[in-house]
């Protein structure tokens, strides 16, 4: 998994492609201490170039919606597509998130 | 008659690898899974048995025969390569009739393999990862073992058995094992979402070896 943290307006923006499985655990930390540093106001994920999500990378995107919601913050999804939105859809993620 | 393919790896070496397999008929490839980035070459299409010649007694417990394909390589390899989409795709070439379900198999695999090296050859406990701090603890504990060759060069076997209606495909560990019905979803949480993700994903699921081996059965059309 690459992925890609940028502030905007008060908001982190985050870009995740490649594929995000189990592999990219250790990763997750800092992933989250970035996006939690930089938004703010909230949070919108990209996954237009994400190919492929296994359940330990869904789990990065819950452990971001708990540290984005504590504070009350709201966090999308966007360009979800393909195989990764089915998968999402099918762990019930669609109850979490706006799947934009 | 075993025919060995020794391409990947010196001969020597190849033939040290497959001591101790039992007798069969098929070609056995064996390969150096720190030279490879892609498992497609080597399970090629005449391959029945791939072995990781970085493998903890290789061949041990396995066999060739007609009608199957499997996979043993490292723990560390395992965590590097995607082991899903070669062996799903493997499978499709030997097998055109199960091309509809290969796409489920990937995923399900995936989960599967996951398992086997966080939890069966790792020894991580998913639990850990509830808590900030826990996440941290665990990302640190798979990259130290990852880079330990007491656990990284434990073996991970994938298998695959099938004739033409059915289809099974095995993953073991070198793991303790645990007791699946242990395992219990969370909603909202990842705590046993790879489980539910296998279910949802083949015809049944079946353990043995103490858990330490996950069988998921497929139709082939």
């Amino acid at each position: 998994m690459h992925y890609e943290v940028k502030q905007g307006a008060g908001r982190a923006e985050v870009a995740l492609s490649g594929q995000l499985t189990f592999t990219d655990a250790p990763k997750f930390p800092q992933v989250l201490e970035q996006i939690v540093s930089r938004g703010k106001d909230g949070c919108d994920i990209n996954l237009g170039n994400l190919e492929f999500i296994d359940s330990t990378g869904m789990s990065l995107l819950v452990y971001v919606y708990d540290a984005v919601r504590a504070d009350r913050l709201d966090i999308t999804l966007r360009n979800v597509k393909g195989a990764v939105r089915d998968a999402l859809c099918r762990a019930g993620f669609d109850t979490l998130f706006s799947l934009g | 008659m075993i025919r060995l393919d020794s391409r990947h790896v010196e001969r020597t070496l190849a033939e040290a690898a497959i001591a101790g397999l039992g007798p069969g008929d098929g070609r056995v490839t064996v390969f150096d899974s720190d030279r490879e980035d892609d498992l497609v070459p080597v399970l090629g299409a005449e391959t029945s048995l791939a072995i990781d010649v970085r493998c903890r007694a290789a061949a041990a417990g396995l066999a060739v025969g007609p009608g199957s394909l499997t996979l043993r390589l490292t723990t560390a390899a395992a965590a590097r390569l995607d082991v899903a989409s070669a062996f799903a795709t493997a499978l499709s070439v030997r097998e055109p009739g199960f091309r509809a379900g290969a796409v489920d198999l990937r995923i399900a695999l995936q989960e599967a393999i996951g398992n086997a090296v966080l939890h069966g050859n790792l020894g991580l406990d998913g639990g850990q990862r509830r808590t900030r701090e826990g996440l941290v603890a665990f990302g640190t504990a798979m990259a130290a073992r990852l880079a330990d060759p007491a656990y990284a060069a434990l073996a991970v076997t994938v298998a695959a058995e099938w004739d033409s209606r059915h289809l099974v495909v095995a993953v073991e560990d070198c793991g303790v094992g645990f007791d699946p019905a242990q395992v219990v979803s969370e909603a909202g949480t990842p705590m046993g979402m790879g489980l539910a993700v296998i279910r949802s994903r083949c015809g049944g699921v079946s353990f043995s070896k103490g858990g330490r081996r996950i069988a998921m059965a497929y139709a082939v059309e």
